[in-house]
């Protein structure tokens, strides 16, 4: 090593006094050096700063500086010559690997492939080794994490900077583009736009696949028939809330009934549960009824803890059965009979989009040759309307239809007019397909009363005095397609234009002038009375 | 002549196309009547302008009856004869009194000969009194009575022709170019006022496609930030178009249903709406579903703004939803392949107009001013001379 350098140093030395440049000739060595400095202190070198300013020290001290060898250090420059011209005479070729192991030392890429070599160890020289390994493995995962979101922030922060940048300067330009007027406002951004913000805390519409993640065919099993039921609302074939109740019944009675128990049986249904659950939410969210129904169920489930397995089953199942008859379909029942008595001859009734109660009831006062009329009206997004003229033509109604802006052209021949309805709130209000407030305010302004059909168990104790409240968002693109072909389509969608497509309405109390459910005919005041009093669940 | 028949061939023309519903947009008509309305003054003689109005009026209003717009056009301009003819009338009569008020003085009973002078000319119109010319007009002028003016001839010439400086006719079509200017310019005239109407950061409520509006949202973007939601009205679906248009301008849109208009008021500061005709009494002839909108804002207690242009005013007084309502195919709503299914029973209801009475609304917004609607028969009265308040056959 010292021997090279100093060859290196005597060919520099040789060199720099016969080739020092015209504009240093002047100077000396200490102001030379000094210059060399600057410049290469500009230029950004550092490492090969103290190598160099060593060189010279070199030449300017004769007794050794740092690179001289521990058992050469007491020789002058002389003696030092000496001893390196014997050794280089005695060994005569080894200089040269002597050079290039020295070389190769001083590459890093070889110094790794040596390292690399397999060593030749033993059994428990590779154990050990191995479980070096692993725990070295172990540490990075824990430090994965860490690691990774730090240099998220750090991208992040990068991105921010630059998209700050970014808007600076748009806006700069923007500034310089635009007109000078008294009044500057910053423009709104879409996505905080008020309209749209107002409705961000509904859940945004789910389009309808079979994609869905959480299938694994694994422990977690979903019932094929949950599937079968997710895409029949998703897809809008079982629609309105007491149907969707029944079928939801319909199949809690099938997964209790099929449920493998393995520890304790509430447990075991209360997961399975759960599970198809969750699976089914997804494709639509569940009214107010369907979580009361779920929420008493379950209530059943955690009481039947004592008895065995096979027996708990029959329990619940009949349990439900006996829910659906009592509250489902006697009520149904129960409310026609008391509701077709209501219909005189010579009405006009007006209807608006589907329910199952009201079928019921105009089916049974046709069949009881009343003579009547009905007017069913029919809105957009869902257009339920044309479902139940269908139906009710069939009977043998007579029928008209219109659409829900020509009800008050249409208001001033009807007599009465019966809503159905997704739940009655405690204070008296109720939630309905969207539009039927719309029906209940004309039908109050020109003095038509509004009756209302509805099973109890769509009573419910909350209270809801706004629509936007708790809703649930459709798909925007039934908005966008109409019959006319000039329409925009959603992919096509500017930057600046929002549709936003509501399900439900909550109608107030004072356009409410009747309740009819199984108890009898209420107005909408005592509804709370009736939560308090006659409620099971 | 052959002036005569290019005139009767654009007549024609334009009577097929409001016909076959080519020209539906209100404003359009009324420029094009205005047009064939001013060939037919310059291509006239001063003696026959009124018979001549008359004439073609009755056969444009007869192509689409329901087309007030052109009726309101052709109003104007007899109003406009009339109201010249009335002014000349009693200029003469003025002069005339001043020739005799110098006789009465010699035999002191002024009243009687005016009376026996008004008996003996029944040709002439029995006036308002003749002192005040410049009187402003009340109650009494819009409710007497008053017969058809025609001019003998032999006074025109003769006796009175010093009185006329200028003719008639120049008169007469100078005024028709105002009546163009102001319906070229009823959209920037409107869309002046809209900053009164309007505040920083309102999210207001429209409904269907209105230039109108457009032109008003326009023009007080400029100068401050709003938001707009949109309900596509069925079943022509022109929100779409208006959200769109909207959208152009880099105004915030939102496209609603007709449906979600009583879920979304209680969230909106103002509603602001076009028509199609505006009634004597203050009542609109729209869009069908915008009662559903006025009736809502009310209920929310929110402004229900009109705006309409001069041209959309037509002095009928409707009571009801079946007065000027026409019935529309049923093709628009329910779907042919579907129709198959209904039994003969089955009705299918499509109107194309509805009408809000006037206490839904708070204020009209016109070329001049803002209005209550309980004023709008004061501009038809200045619009409209009382005789032409129904066209005569």
């Amino acid at each position: 090593m010292s021997h090279q350098q100093n060859k290196q140093t005597k060919t520099k030395t040789t060199e720099q006094k016969k080739s020092i440049p015209e504009h240093l000739q002047g100077m000396n060595k200490e102001e030379r050096r000094q210059y060399y400095q600057n410049l290469h202190s500009k230029k950004g070198k550092p490492q090969k700063k103290p190598q160099k300013q060593k060189q010279q020290k070199k030449t300017e001290t004769n007794k050794g500086g740092s690179n001289v060898p521990e058992h050469l250090k007491g020789m002058t420059k002389e003696e030092r010559r000496k001893y390196y011209q014997k050794q280089r005479e005695l060994s005569g070729g080894q200089q040269q690997k002597q050079q290039k192991q020295q070389k190769q030392q001083k590459n890093k890429k070889v110094q790794k492939k040596q390292a690399q070599k397999p060593k030749k160890m033993t059994k428990e020289e590779r154990k050990k080794y191995y479980e070096q390994l692993n725990k070295q493995k172990q540490e990075q995962k824990k430090n994965w994490n860490q690691n990774y979101q730090q240099g998220k922030q750090k991208g992040q922060k990068s991105q921010d900077n630059k998209q700050k940048q970014k808007t600076q300067t748009k806006q700069k330009e923007t500034q310089k583009k635009q007109p000078k007027t008294n009044k500057t406002q910053q423009l709104s951004d879409p996505r905080t736009r008020t309209l749209t913000s107002i409705t961000s805390h509904i859940s945004p519409f789910q389009q309808p696949t079979t994609k869905e993640s959480g299938v694994e065919f694994s422990e977690s099993v979903i019932h094929p028939l949950t599937i079968e039921l997710s895409l029949k609302f998703s897809s809008g074939k079982i629609g309105g809330t007491t149907g969707r109740c029944i079928a939801l019944l319909n199949l809690l009675k099938i997964l209790i009934r099929e449920v493998t128990v393995r520890a304790r049986f509430s447990e075991d249904v209360v997961k399975m549960l759960n599970r198809n659950l969750d699976y089914l939410i997804k494709h639509r969210r569940f009214s107010y009824t369907m979580f009361s129904v779920i929420r008493t169920v379950k209530e059943w489930v955690s009481r039947v803890d004592s008895l065995e397995v096979k027996e708990a089953k029959i329990k619940i199942c009949s349990q439900i059965d006996e829910f659906l008859r009592k509250h489902i379909y006697d009520a149904e029942e129960e409310i026609t009979e008391i509701a077709w008595k209501k219909i005189k001859p010579g009405d006009v009734i007006l209807v608006y989009a589907n329910s199952r109660v009201i079928e019921k009831i105009l089916k049974k006062a046709h069949q009881n040759e009343i003579s009547f009329r009905v007017v069913v009206v029919d809105s957009r997004p869902m257009n339920e309307g044309k479902k139940l003229l269908k139906k009710l033509d069939n009977y043998g109604i007579k029928c008209s239809f219109c659409e829900l802006n020509a009800i008050s052209y249409i208001i001033k021949e009807v007599t009465k007019v019966f809503i159905g309805v997704a739940v009655i709130l405690s204070n008296g209000s109720a939630v309905g397909r969207i539009g039927t407030a719309i029906v209940a305010m004309i039908a109050k302004r020109s003095r038509v009363p509004v009756i209302v059909c509805c099973p109890s168990f769509k009573l419910s104790k909350k209270v809801q005095l706004d629509s936007l409240v708790s809703n649930e968002h459709g798909d925007p693109k039934k908005v966008l397609t109409t019959k006319n072909s000039k329409s925009v389509k959603i992919q096509n969608l500017p930057s600046d234009m929002d549709v936003i497509c509501l399900l439900w309405d909550v109608t107030p109390i004072k356009f409410i002038s009747l309740v009819i459910t199984e108890y009898g005919l209420l107005p909408p005041t005592s509804m709370q009375v009736l939560i308090r009093e006659f409620k099971d669940f | 002549m052959q002036n005569k028949n290019t005139i009767n061939n654009i007549v024609d023309e334009f009577v097929r196309k409001v016909r076959r519903a080519e020209i539906t947009d209100s404003y359009q008509c009324a420029v094009q009547t205005w047009k064939i309305l001013k060939l037919i003054v310059t291509n006239c003689s001063e003696d026959k302008l009124l018979k001549k109005t008359e004439m073609f009026g009755k056969m444009l209003t007869n192509a689409n009856p329901l087309e007030m717009s052109i009726g309101n056009m052709v109003r104007r301009l007899s109003s406009i004869i009339n109201k010249e003819l009335g002014e000349r009338k009693v200029t003469k009569n003025a002069k005339r009194e001043e020739l005799e008020s110098t006789k009465e003085e010699k035999e002191k009973k002024p009243n009687k000969i005016k009376i026996n002078q008004a008996k003996n000319n029944n040709l002439l119109q029995i006036s308002p009194p003749l002192r005040n010319l410049h009187r402003s007009k009340s109650l009494s002028d819009f409710l007497t009575k008053t017969t058809q003016t025609t001019l003998p001839s032999t006074l025109n010439n003769t006796l009175f022709s010093h009185l006329n400086e200028k003719s008639l006719k120049s008169v007469v079509q100078k005024q028709m170019v105002d009546v163009e200017e102001e319906l070229k310019f009823t959209y920037d005239a409107i869309s002046e006022q809209g900053i009164d109407l309007i505040h920083a950061n309102e999210i207001i409520l429209t409904f269907g496609y209105s230039k109108i509006v457009l032109e008003l949202f326009k023009e007080v973007y400029k100068m401050r930030k709003f938001e707009v939601v949109v309900a596509e009205s069925s079943p022509s679906y022109s929100g779409h178009k208006m959200a769109e248009e909207l959208s152009k301008l880099e105004i915030p849109t939102t496209l609603i249903n007709d449906s979600a208009i009583f879920s979304i008021m209680s969230k909106v500061n103002s509603v602001i709406v076009g028509t199609r005709y505006v009634m004597a009494n203050g009542g609109l002839v729209a869009e069908i579903g915008i009662n559903n909108l006025a009736v809502a804002a009310k209920i929310h207690a929110l402004p229900f703004i009109v705006l309409f242009g001069n041209y959309q005013l037509s002095p009928y007084f409707p009571y009801d939803q079946d007065t000027f309502n026409i019935m529309r195919s049923p093709d628009e709503i329910f779907d042919q392949s579907e129709m198959k299914n209904l039994s003969e029973n089955a009705q299918i209801i499509n109107p194309q107009h509805d009408y809000v009475p006037p206490e839904l609304i708070t204020l009209f917004i016109n070329n001049d001013n803002g209005h209550q609607p309980s004023y709008i028969y004061r501009i038809l009265q200045e619009h409209y001379s009382a005789q032409d308040l129904v066209l005569q056959n």
